[in-house]
């Protein structure tokens, strides 16, 4: 049997990472790879303050990039179609990366029609 | 004239030496697509990337992708070079979903991933199996999810749809009445558990047929994406589209016998099925960039 050219068996490596990211999904939880659109609905509010100053709606989207194109202006929330885990490690993450203006965080979170729960950061 | 008689003919001749002719009209089809919508010219801020990247490559990065994507696409669309095209095109792609953590998305990411199955195939129908991972993936998540299997996450999403609007496509129209979803939202919740089995179990089925490559797969994959469009309105991003070009990948090898397998009809359609097919696509393109009628649910 002929060998199989490098570039086919990198393809085909890729589609064995891709197979053992799924498989392992329930345990690491990171669904980058996993292909789960449409995992969770949810509904999320973001509110930051630094130094004890509220920021403004503009600002919260400018330091996170989270808002989306689903926001509604007049709740001022995000309907989010993948999974709240990647938005709430993309607020934690920024504010690691940010020492010098950290802030503090609330984010107010309906998932699946659920009634509303609250995380923090710091945690 | 004559250059644009060249161009199209081009654009229509799916032979080459090496690539198969479903993988080169896959090419095509996501090139065309990620002109058309505009993702092509979309530049994306850096912000809280997957990796580090030194500060002087960061203040170039938003413009890479359209720098490497641009001669891509072209060298896709016009060109025999398809391979390195789509290599480029989904290089590309990945770049910028590297750049930006908040920006990443699903349909981008298997656009990306389609086209560089495409690059890196010689004998094995790498983007048939990649699709077929895709589907594998999605079934088994929402599988292994209570929400899931409950219906619940599928309630949300309607009567999510029912009180936003539609989704994002190309066009805009993000907020505009879904009459579909709002009527669908006061069923009872026995109609979205027995939903949510159907899109649980057409997922693994879809996955299984794209992974054998069997012809069956072709009608339940359109009909999904399909319905997906009308009930959120939108197409996902690229998704919609990506979906709707990867069908290819069932059909068999030979595009020129396509008509005569397809059934009577389309064989009456003989030289013209190619620019039919090119056709067809670019009307469902303009239907949903111009927000048409056919494709309205609310108002």
């Amino acid at each position: 049997m002929r060998k199989r050219a490098w570039p086919e068996r990198l393809g085909l490596g890729l589609l064995l990472l891709q197979l053992g990211w799924i498989v392992t999904c329930p345990w690491h939880r990171e669904r980058t790879l996993a292909w789960a659109p449409l995992h969770e609905t949810a509904w999320f509010r973001v509110e930051a303050s630094v130094g004890g100053r509220r920021l403004t709606s503009g600002e919260v989207a400018d330091r996170y990039g989270v808002r989306g194109w689903f926001w509604r202006s007049a709740s001022d929330e995000s309907w989010q179609l993948n999974e709240m885990h990647r938005v709430l490690g993309i607020i934690a993450d920024t504010e690691i990366a940010r020492p010098e203006d950290r802030a503090q965080v609330q984010v107010w979170t309906r998932r699946n029609g659920r009634p509303q729960e609250v995380w923090q950061w710091p945690r | 004239m004559a250059a644009l008689k060249e161009l199209w003919a081009r654009l229509l001749n799916l032979d080459h030496p090496t690539v198969p002719r479903a993988h080169v009209a896959l090419t095509r089809l996501l090139a065309l697509c990620w002109v058309v919508t505009g993702h092509i010219g979309y530049v994306r801020a850096v912000r809280l990337p997957w990796v580090p990247i030194p500060q002087a490559l960061a203040s170039a990065w938003p413009f890479l992708p359209v720098a490497i994507g641009v001669p891509s696409a072209l060298a896709i669309l016009f060109s025999t070079a398809v391979r390195k095209g789509a290599l480029g095109l989904g290089l590309s792609i990945l770049v910028a979903l590297a750049g930006a953590r908040a920006e990443f998305a699903y349909n981008r990411l298997f656009v990306a991933a389609l086209l560089i199955m495409v690059a890196l195939a010689h004998r094995a129908p790498l983007p048939r199996w990649q699709v077929a991972v895709l589907y594998l993936g999605a079934g088994l998540d929402k599988w292994g999810e209570a929400d899931w299997r409950s219906g619940q996450t599928l309630e949300a999403l309607v009567k999510g749809l029912a009180e936003f609007g539609r989704l994002w496509g190309p066009g805009g129209h993000v907020g505009a009445p879904n009459a579909i979803a709002q009527a669908l939202a006061t069923a009872p919740h026995a109609v979205f558990w027995a939903g949510s089995w159907a899109v649980i179990a057409l997922e693994l089925a879809l996955a299984f047929g794209f992974a054998l490559g069997r012809r069956w797969a072709l009608a339940p994959h359109l009909a999904f994406h399909v319905a997906l469009a009308l009930l959120t309105g939108g197409t996902f991003g690229m998704f919609f589209f990506a979906a709707l070009a990867s069908s290819v990948l069932v059909l068999p090898e030979d595009v020129p016998r396509w008509p005569a397998q397809l059934g009577g009809a389309l064989a009456l359609a003989g030289p013209w099925f190619h620019p039919g097919l090119v056709a067809a696509f670019g009307l469902v393109l303009i239907a949903v960039a111009t927000n048409a009628r056919a494709l309205r649910t609310g108002s």
